[in-house]
């Protein structure tokens, strides 16, 4: 895992995503093969005469073993505050970078609305919706930070990107800030990940993820259109 | 050898009896029904989400299903049988004529029955039952976004069947602390009894916290606002968690204890590092899960996140030395395969795939992309069904005779098991990857990305559930018709019910061992041989 | 021999301490209260057993004699209970029966303790 904070919350992931896999695997591993020795090695059928272990404890073993369990711990926690720092940290730095692009989320029952709030005075916003049952168009450039603004409208919604494995939760009266960078252009779905009521499983958006010059054209058309 | 059966009570005596042996067994029985209901609901989710499109039920249907699966199973099914494990055998095991407060028990019985069939009766309502999830979170739950006295009842049921979870708790806890034999210090008692202090020690503060948001949320349906601006959710959020993580391990604590007893009995051996396993589950273990409720909040950034992390880590400690324990138990044991050890042998392998999940959400950045996913969805049904209700089988297969004076058909408990444990995997293994791949929780119907196949593979192994639970069904009816005698001590067991008969006298003993360990009964059986 | 009460108040002094726990990262004032404000209670609880338990020890631990094994009383307060419960959604006649079934629920609970007691 590299050391250098990475800038986008896929990479964190996935990376710290190994480490937990491969810990949980051998662990399982070597209980699984411990189980199958004992339940062949000490049936009672195999040696009807033995009698069974008198031993009751093994202090001065258990002690170390918590020892080591507490370290395996300590170094996967160490490890996750590490990457949750990169990941809380993404939020800040978007908001000093004059490059971010704001984005501003409303959840709703049941769809998704999306403002680009104006960078100049005098700009119009420009808002994506679709209509109930679509999924709305998230339309972002590619490896620049997003910073969005995330509200909701009347219950509690959950906005899920799972490409870039990162959610949050919106709800009323309250905003939320959280910032990500697309590292691959294309389109990725988004759903809300909180159950919200009746059409909770309709509530999808689309990221489209563009090249940056294709999405400055885009938004420059889009506030033209807002202003006529 | 064979004990004489008590003339059985007339049903209104055997309704209002205030013996600990008869009320856990009305305790088990109701969780019995309301399993096979709760079963039913989860079968037909399974059927609906078999194939994308809406095939089987309409989404409020679906929506309402889901709640109330999850809700009979957590407030009316797992839990209740855990402290019913606990009612029965705990007076028992630590050598009492009777549970403490027995009219208290009663009472929660029964608070825990009507609880049930309130809730419940929101079937039959015109808007349906309870459909906010089984957290019931606000505003979702408020009057205006769910109308309708079907949620209503759901909250009435809710508060019901936890003050009566909690009623019978305190006694157990009682019974533990205050009603010992002469003889038993606290270290000298069993590691179920153990396990049970642990869980009733968890519910002191939690069940009462669930109570009074209830309440709390009753009175925002009927008048406002308890929940609104900024604060609300999150403060519902926090409060439901405070009861909803202990309340998991509620549900974990006793099956383990029952299989540190099924472990010790068939592998011939005293439970192996109980210093350990006292300190690291029925202590540290419950309070560390006491203190872990906010990661069920992560993705709301409004928690003490590290802290949350750090507390949720510390379970590698707890869970692993007790498995240390338990496997050194069976460590160069005598080990009997009885259906009850090879209940207990699974559920020490699938609990440990929940547990090791569970460390995986314990990662906030982790969990930034598996919350309210399948990967979550898998996660706790490996530690609820494929964990604890294995283990409950494997106390049930081992007291079923103290408590009957008959023995389970071993043959028909293997059966059930081979297909319980093709079934549950089956089912539950297929989560992992689908919530990996972007499903989220609480969807009737899903577009075909993909994700159809394991899907299907789910829905058939639920079905070779269900199955199996028939065959349990059928074992329970042909052992209790086709009795086959079983005398107070059938196992060689470690600890004192097997000093009584089956099913023991009211009073429990007539004579009591001397008590100079955790395992009196293996004491005896050494000094006479 | 009767220590159930430092099982009450040494688990109470863990929860405390894992509450404090919480003040090295950002706590938050409503965790910190109800982790802390549960394990005070816990210590609490076991303060008041140790003292129900050296009052009882001259007399020596008497498991009060069971004298009758059912209680049609105790049903009636528990079924009392839910159905005044019940009673807040369904309406007043609920409430009052409830009520009603409760108060005799519990007068006869008294009268059954009191036998015992005697």
């Amino acid at each position: 895992m590299s050391l250098v904070a990475a800038s986008d919350t896929r990479s964190l992931y996935d990376s710290l995503a190994a480490i937990y896999l491969w810990v949980a695997g051998i662990v399982f591993a070597i209980v699984a093969l411990i189980i199958l020795y004992i339940s062949v090695r000490y049936r009672s059928g195999r040696d009807p005469e033995r009698a069974p272990g008198e031993r009751v404890d093994a202090e001065r073993t258990e002690g170390i073993y918590a020892v080591g369990l507490a370290v395996v711990a300590a170094v996967l926690l160490t490890l996750t505050f590490h990457s949750l720092s990169s990941v809380n940290g993404l939020t800040p730095a978007a908001a000093r970078d004059p490059r971010a692009l704001r984005v501003d989320v409303i959840g709703a029952q049941w769809l998704w609305r999306f403002r680009y709030p104006p960078t100049r005075p005098g700009e119009p916003t420009v808002e994506q919706v679709a209509p109930e049952g679509t999924p709305t168009q998230l339309v972002v450039p590619v490896g620049r930070p997003v910073l969005f603004t995330g509200r909701s409208q009347d219950v509690l919604h959950d906005f899920w990107l799972p490409d870039l494995k990162f959610q949050r939760q919106v709800w009323p009266d309250h905003t939320e800030r959280w910032a990500l960078t697309f590292p691959k252009t294309g389109w990725f779905t988004g759903v809300c990940a909180w159950f919200c009521g009746l059409y909770h499983q309709n509530m999808h958006f689309v990221a489209h993820v563009v090249p940056v010059a294709q999405f400055d054209r885009w938004l420059a058309r889009r506030r033209a259109e807002a202003r006529s | 050898m064979s004990a004489t059966l008590p003339a059985p009570a007339p049903l209104v005596d055997s309704l209002i009896s205030v013996d600990h042996k008869s009320i856990a067994r009305r305790l088990l029985a109701f969780s019995l029904l309301f399993f096979l209901g709760g079963g039913v609901m989860a079968l037909l989710m399974r059927t609906e989400l078999a194939e994308p499109g809406l095939q089987v039920v309409s989404t409020e249907t679906y929506n309402a299903l889901f709640t109330m699966h999850g809700s009979t199973m957590i407030y009316l099914v797992i839990t209740p049988l855990a402290l019913a494990l606990g009612l029965y055998m705990v007076p028992l095991q630590v050598g009492a004529k009777s549970v403490a407060w027995p009219r208290v028990a009663l009472a929660g019985l029964w608070l825990f029955v009507l609880g049930g069939i309130i809730m419940q009766s929101g079937w039959l309502t015109v808007g349906g039952p309870g459909r906010a999830t089984w957290i019931g979170v606000a505003p979702l739950s408020e009057l205006q976004r769910t109308p309708g006295s079907g949620q209503d009842f759901w909250i009435v049921g809710v508060l019901l069947a936890t003050l009566g979870e909690w009623l019978i708790g305190m006694c157990v806890l009682t019974t533990a602390l205050r009603r010992r034999a002469p003889g038993m210090t606290l270290m000298r008692m069993p590691p179920f009894t153990w396990t049970m202090i642990g869980t009733t020690l968890m519910m002191i503060f939690a069940f009462p916290v669930l109570i009074v948001l209830m309440a709390l949320l009753f009175y925002d349906r009927r008048h406002c606002c308890l929940f609104d601006g900024a604060q609300g959710p999150l403060t519902y959020q926090e409060l439901f968690w405070f009861y909803g993580h202990p309340v998991v391990y509620v549900m974990f604590f006793p099956f383990v204890g029952a299989v540190a007893e099924v472990f010790s009995a068939f592998s011939g051996r005293r439970l192996f590092g109980y210093t350990f396993f006292v300190a690291s589950t029925a202590l540290l273990f419950a309070a560390l899960s006491s203190s872990v409720w906010g990661h069920h909040m992560f993705t709301s950034g409004r928690v003490n996140t590290k802290y949350f992390a750090l507390t949720s880590h510390g379970i590698i400690l707890a869970a692993g030395l007790e498995y240390f324990d338990l496997i050194g138990t069976l460590w160069r044991g005598r080990l009997r395969m009885n259906v009850a050890l090879l209940f207990g042998i699974v559920f020490l392998l699938q609990f440990l795939i929940g547990g090791l999940s569970g460390i995986w959400v314990a990662s906030p950045t982790l969990d930034f992309n598996a919350n309210n996913s399948y990967v979550v969805v898998g996660h706790f049904h490996y530690t609820l069904f494929a964990g604890s209700v294995f283990g409950a089988f494997a106390g049930i297969f081992y007291w079923f005779p103290k408590w009957t004076g008959a023995f389970l058909r071993e043959g028909l408990g293997k059966l059930q098991l081979a297909i319980m444990f093709v079934g549950t995997n089956m089912t539950f293994a297929p989560m992992f990857p689908l919530g990996e791949r972007g499903m989220t929780r609480r969807i009737a119907n899903y577009s075909d990305h993909g994700w159809e196949t394991l899907n299907t593979i789910a829905t058939i192994g639920s079905y070779l559930i269900a199955l199996g639970v028939l065959v349990f069904l059928i074992n329970l009816y042909v052992s209790l018709r086709r009795r086959r005698v079983a005398g107070p001590d059938p196992w060689e067991g470690p600890s004192l019910e097997w000093a009584t008969t089956s099913p023991p006298p009211p009073h429990n003993f007539d004579v009591l061992p001397p008590v100079r360990s955790f395992a009196p009964m293996m004491d005896a059986r050494e000094a006479a041989s | 021999m009767r220590r159930g009460w430092i099982v009450l108040a040494g688990w109470g002094a863990l929860i405390v301490a894992s509450a404090a726990v919480q003040v090295i990262f950002s706590p938050r004032a409503v965790e910190l209260a109800m982790l802390g404000g549960s394990g005070a209670i816990v210590i609490a609880a076991g303060l008041a057993a140790l003292i129900s338990e050296r009052r009882r020890r001259p007399r020596g631990m008497r498991e009060r004699e069971v004298l009758r094994w059912t209680s049609a009383s105790t049903v009636a307060l528990a079924v009392g209970i839910s159905l005044f419960v019940l009673g807040w959604e369904v309406g007043a006649w609920c409430l009052g029966i409830g009520a009603g079934l409760a108060a005799v629920g519990l007068f006869g609970v008294v009268r059954e303790v009191r036998a015992e007691r005697s």
